[in-house]
């Protein structure tokens, strides 16, 4: 499916905004994003919120669902974003948060939702030979069973750093700590990630 | 020799390298999905078609947000016996006023308890005007000030905090009820406006707002009616308060309690049967 002509207004206004470090809606611009903005916006963003809320929650249906739900909410509210507080990637990933947050609270026990035969039936990543296929299917087996044996605001972190790709910098200003702080408990963080990988020995670390 | 920091440095890239959203996401149908939601929404822009466009998702969404402890009046007669059928006191009347959730469900050091209070504000067309103007607040006072109603205390709860306010606003459409803002407390303590829409009101319709609290040891007490029936609900029991059979606008409550927190949901618009089953999708069978 293409992505309904993302590309025809040569990524548009926001597109170009999102070049360089800015990556803000100027104050005179704002005025809310446009439908090929959003699916710009969506294009680039959707994959790492994914992965953030896959990491968060270890369920790749309601990760699926959420996704859309930020970038739905990332529309609605546009036209209120404020660039002096943070660029478009922060103030995306904060909605996420809020929209994670809001989900486990209705879904309290949070578990893996990806069974062996869910794995089985993974599609096979794209370019890939079916051993390394295998492998990294059993890979994100290993590494969603070891996601849950951290803590939330462990995994919370983990989420932010590895599934949005944030530095720990950014990170202490989206959770409020500092960045020794965030630092420390990422350290901690992977070190009980690495004990259950090990004791599954079924990723290669 | 071993180095640990390179350890964490290879495990580091290992999950760097993880890309869920490739192997594990279905991106073509994500994308449909939500181009279809975008397609929604721009036929719902103009406001009077929005309601009447609501979907039954949308509503069971509404219905979402009225989690709570309550902390409201009881109507003392009808307790006892709700709560011995349900076996929240084991049968011992004088501990169902003074119901501790500590003691009855120890939940676990962090957890919280969602108390929910309840406040209803007239508005009118010129005060909705002044609704629209702030989308932040920056303090609780200032979240007083703006929604221009005295906030219910929660009572019977320690360390309390407001997490989120949201608000509803009812037309004379299908649906009377439909989410129109909510504001959510961020970990910083900043205050944000989630959704976008702004209470449409006119002179004679009408705003609700809901404020969720946050915060630790409530005593509980069940909000019913005369009118008691329990609802079993994947194994639990719930107490389905107001008349049956069920009609909109009668049916005014549903509360069981799961892991130590007790969950009220308000129907609004849909079937007894809709309003079960999305009652339903958040209990965990054999949990109580």
């Amino acid at each position: 499916m293409s992505m309904e002509s993302v590309s025809g207004r040569q990524f548009c206004r926001f597109a170009e905004n999102m070049e360089g470090s800015g990556t803000v809606l100027s104050e005179a611009e704002n005025t809310g994003l446009s439908r090929e903005e959003i699916l710009y916006l969506y294009s680039e963003y959707a994959g790492s919120v994914y992965n953030f809320f896959y990491y968060s929650t270890g369920d790749r249906e309601a990760s699926m669902d959420l996704v859309n739900d930020v970038f739905v909410k990332v529309l609605d509210k546009s036209p209120t974003f404020d660039h002096r507080k943070g660029n478009i990637k922060v103030w995306l990933f904060t909605v996420a948060r809020n929209t994670l947050r809001d989900y486990l609270r209705f879904r309290r026990r949070v578990k893996p939702c990806l069974s062996i035969d869910d794995a089985l039936e993974l599609p096979a990543p794209e370019h890939s030979d079916p051993e390394a296929a295998a492998a990294l299917k059993a890979d994100i087996m290993s590494l969603t069973q070891a996601l849950e044996a951290l803590n939330k605001r462990e995994r919370s972190l983990i989420a932010l750093k590895y599934g949005a790709g944030f530095r720990n910098k950014d990170m202490a200003r989206l959770t409020g700590m500092s960045e020794k702080h965030v630092g420390v408990i990422l350290c901690r963080a992977l070190s009980k990630l690495r004990k259950h990988l090990m004791m599954g020995d079924e990723i290669d670390v | 020799m071993y180095n640990i920091e390179q350890d964490y440095t290879d495990l580091g890239k290992k999950l760097e390298s993880m890309d869920f959203y490739s192997v594990l996401a279905d991106r073509e149908s994500m994308l449909k999905n939500f181009i279809n939601r975008l397609d929604q929404r721009e036929q719902r822009s103009k406001p009077v078609e929005r309601r009447r466009s609501m979907r039954p998702a949308a509503i069971a969404a509404m219905i979402t947000v009225i989690t709570l402890l309550t902390g409201f009046t009881v109507f003392a007669d009808g307790i006892n016996g709700l709560l011995k059928q349900l076996n929240f006191t084991g049968g011992t009347a004088n501990k169902v006023e003074q119901l501790e959730l500590g003691e009855e469900y120890p939940p676990d050091a962090d957890t919280k308890i969602l108390l929910e209070g309840f406040e209803y504000a007239e508005e009118s067309e010129g005060k909705s005007e002044s609704f629209m103007e702030k989308h932040k607040f920056a303090s609780l006072e200032e979240a007083k000030d703006i929604l221009r109603f005295t906030m219910p205390e929660p009572k019977g709860l320690n360390n309390w905090e407001l997490v989120s306010v949201k608000a509803f606003s009812n037309g004379k459409e299908i649906y009377p009820y439909a989410v129109e803002l909510i504001y959510d407390k961020l970990e910083n303590g900043d205050w944000q406006e989630i959704t976008g829409a702004v209470p449409q009101s006119d002179a004679s319709s009408s705003v609700f707002v809901y404020m969720h609290y946050l915060g630790e040891n409530a005593n509980v007490k069940i909000d019913t009616t005369k009118d008691i029936h329990i609802v079993p609900l994947n194994g639990i029991e719930a107490v389905l308060t107001g008349p049956l059979p069920y009609e909109r606008g009668k049916a005014y409550g549903l509360t069981w309690v799961q892991d130590g927190i007790a969950i009220k949901i308000f129907p609004s618009a849909c079937t007894y049967d809709d309003f079960i089953s999305f009652a339903e999708a958040f209990v965990s069978a054999g949990s109580e």
